[in-house]
């Protein structure tokens, strides 16, 4: 019997055995036992549930509650017993001008991910074909994606200074800026200035998960349409796109889910400043908690956060399903 | 054999995975009573800061030798962070035993009950009578529930060559200040560092100019944002501002003047330390003069804390941390170490100082203090310094006429029912 049988579905062992696929005496027994049992199916995955209890729903009933709580700070030891309220809801949104943090994260999310995927399909298709130290490049492209945000948000820090960072250096060389920008201290560049380091983190994601797709295509396909006399443009519209195309919604699915709750590298730039211009629902939430110590209205932004991702994955996922699965 | 242990493991496993997890879930830990050794967690940002992380060291060291069986468990924490990393762990009712906190976030959790009193334990000492009236900041609800650390006033450090070669002299009022930082701005070299980007030290370096024009953000129950006062003090700094590189913090400010970047800027003492690591070339020719404006301001920094979730043992041994950092053997060390005044009168007065100093210690004596006295601000004070400094930002980065900027700024407190 394999290392870890008795963690295996009994339908396996069942099947296996139908087959006539000699199987150890051990995971035999294991199947009997475990139809014998059916409770101790319930006791195995105890400790998973309870995991899960631990580390997912009460996380979601604590912030559930803060959001129902009339407090600004408090201990979670006497978090019940602190008045129930629903104002700090009417409060989000009448008095936190949440419609616009809300079109500032979708703004973020979109100038983030629309970028990424275009940066990072280029790559995976030159990465596609062959060429001397095309490994190297591939490896060393996907180190971005392994950098944490708040490395990344100090090293763009310096780059996009306003008064000596090389980013100014660079435009001003090739004359696109007559003056040096502070791009993250004016609030009408600050957006800009934390999507460029989004993109940079998040590319390689792309170029994995589109090369991995574009690997399974075969060479003859584009041999063939070469040979019927298609173009780059019409064997990428006809071959390569339909062959990635269900991955690409995956990973564009997964992708804007993850900037728009990207926290670390935004805070680590701007901590959602200037005039909150790159305050996005993940930085307001912080701030309304540990700036303004308003536990409550950061407990229902939260919330609200909570279910515009799951609006998003749930208008979207029949179409990434149909696509991929 | 093997029927019985694989029987009976499942049952065992879930049983200690349940029992871990409520183990985990339960929380409360042994505090060790009477002479048993015991461990104390003080939190500050300052254990990394030239200076002062030797002061620190010296008081936890003393304190250990005259306590037997006590630790210190020093924890350095960003200052950026210290207010989430405090509120996080006074949330999980696991506070730090002794807490260092910026003066500003104090009354957020003295309003939440989280600091001890100390009136009864300050009445047998002698710092009532020794310390500044800025003591009256660690005053909540009509307790005082901490001990004023650091406060410092503000004075100018520029570079004395760049200036000789510049041909400028010192600057003595505000419109010189503006005049000389214009004529040293020069390719990558800065006449005037100013914190031009949202940061926590922003609105410091505005009330500095606020306070330095006789101005006050807040007087007699009202907002004074568009008095002439206030109103003159921001349009200097933003004129000078403009010869200052743009979107920098506190920090860069500072570490350009120390690379020679930057010909002037309004600091505190605490720089002085900071001098040895400074470009050799700039090293010598650093000097500190008397803050151009009328009054000079004064910021009282930090104080020390005991959380009132601690027991009596934590509590007491706290206090006896407190009590030996306000010392007068430990004063008159704090001054030789960080070169700056120390909180007790007279402390220092025989200790080694950099002449730097000199300017820093008279005018502490005539300083304003830049905190607002009024309860709401200081128990808003995260809403208070966010919505100023976006008035401070936009005036910074736009065009708009200070006032009405301002005028929005304090419509917008009023509207979120912070008082003055």
């Amino acid at each position: 019997m394999p290392t870890g049988a008795a963690t295996l579905p009994r339908a396996y062992f069942l099947r296996l055995m139908h087959l006539g696929v000699p199987v150890s005496s051990i995971a035999q027994r294991a199947v009997k036992f475990s139809r014998s049992k059916p409770f101790m199916g319930y006791v195995f995955l105890l400790p998973a549930i309870l995991l899960a209890l631990l580390l997912f729903v009460y996380p979601i009933y604590l912030v559930t509650s803060i959001s129902l709580r009339d407090i600004d700070v408090v201990s979670l030891s006497r978090l019940e017993s602190a008045p129930l309220t629903q104002e700090n809801y009417v409060q989000m949104i009448i008095g936190a001008d949440i419609g616009t943090t809300i079109w500032r994260s979708v703004l973020y999310m979109v100038g983030v991910s629309v970028p990424s995927f275009l940066i990072g399909l280029g790559a995976a298709l030159l990465f596609n074909k062959k060429f001397r130290g095309n490994r190297l490049l591939r490896t060393l492209t996907l180190i971005p994606w392994a950098v944490p945000g708040v490395v990344a948000g100090a090293a763009f820090l310096w780059m996009l200074d306003g008064s000596y960072g090389i980013i100014n250096y660079a435009l001003a060389s090739v004359g696109l800026i007559t003056e040096y920008v502070p791009w993250l201290s004016r609030p009408e560049t600050a957006l800009i200035g934390v999507i460029v380091p989004t993109v940079w983190t998040q590319f390689p994601f792309y170029t994995l998960v589109l090369l991995a797709s574009l690997q399974n295509v075969p060479v003859e396909l584009y041999e063939a349409a070469g040979m019927d006399g298609a173009n780059a443009f019409q064997r990428f519209r006809h071959i390569t796109w339909p062959a990635i195309r269900s991955s690409a919604s995956l990973a564009l699915l997964l992708g804007a889910l993850t900037a728009f709750r990207e926290f670390d590298l935004i805070y680590s730039l701007t901590r959602g400043g200037p005039i909150g211009a790159t305050e996005t629902l993940a930085v307001r939430i912080y701030n309304e908690f540990f700036v303004y110590f308003d536990g409550g209205v950061a407990g229902a932004i939260a919330i609200l956060t909570m279910i515009a991702c799951a609006l998003g994955v749930g208008v979207l996922y029949p179409y990434v399903k149909k696509e991929f699965f | 054999m093997v029927n019985k242990v694989s029987k009976k493991a499942p049952l065992a496993l879930a049983l200690l995975a349940v029992l871990g997890l409520v183990g985990c879930a339960g929380g409360a830990q042994a505090v060790p009573g009477g002479d048993e050794p015991i461990e104390l967690e003080f939190v500050t940002w300052q254990l990394e800061e030239a200076g002062i992380q030797d002061w620190w060291t010296a008081v936890i060291d003393e304190f250990e030798s005259e306590h037997d069986g006590v630790t210190i468990v020093p924890r350095h924490v960003d200052g950026n962070d210290m207010a989430e990393f405090v509120t996080t762990r006074f949330a999980a009712d696991s506070a730090p035993a002794i807490l260092h906190l910026p003066t500003e976030v104090f009354a957020v959790f003295a309003e939440e009950g989280w600091l001890e009193e100390l009136d009864s334990r300050l009445a047998d000492t002698d710092i009532p009578q020794t310390w500044p009236e800025t003591q009256s900041l660690m005053e909540w609800d009509g307790t005082t529930q901490g001990l004023m650390v650091f406060g410092y006033s503000v004075q100018l450090f520029y570079n004395e060559q760049l200036l000789e070669e510049a041909g400028q002299s010192v600057p003595t009022t505000s419109e010189e200040l503006v005049a000389v930082a214009k004529a040293l701005t020069e390719g990558d070299v800065y006449g005037y560092g100013s914190v031009t980007t949202q940061h926590r030290d922003l609105f410091r370096q505005a009330s500095s100019y606020v306070v330095g024009f006789g101005g006050a953000w807040a007087k007699d129950g009202e907002y004074q944002f568009t008095s002439t006062e206030v109103v003159a003090a921001l349009e200097n700094y933003r004129e000078v501002s403009k010869f200052s590189p743009q979107g920098i913090s506190s920090d860069q400010k500072r570490e350009l003047f120390f690379q020679g970047k930057v010909a002037m800027m309004l600091d505190g003492p605490f720089n002085i330390p900071a001098l040895a690591d400074a470009a050799p070339e700039v090293k010598d020719y650093v000097k500190v003069a008397r803050s151009p404006f009328d009054a000079i301001s004064y910021y009282p920094a930090n104080g020390l804390h005991i959380p009132s979730t601690g027991t009596d043992r934590e509590k007491d041994l706290a206090w006896d941390f407190l009590e030996l950092s306000a010392s007068a053997e430990m004063q008159d060390l704090f001054v030789e170490l960080y070169q700056s005044p120390a909180a007790r009168a007279g402390a220092g007065s025989e200790a080694e100082v950099s002449p730097l100093l000199e300017e820093f210690i008279t005018g502490s004596a005539e300083s304003v203090g830049i905190i607002p006295s009024s309860a709401s601000i200081r128990a808003n004070f995260g809403t208070f310094d966010r919505l100023v400094q976006d008035g401070l930002m936009e005036m910074l980065t736009s065009d708009r006429s200070i006032s009405d900027i301002f005028a929005d700024v304090e419509e917008r407190l009023l509207s979120e029912d912070i008082q003055p």
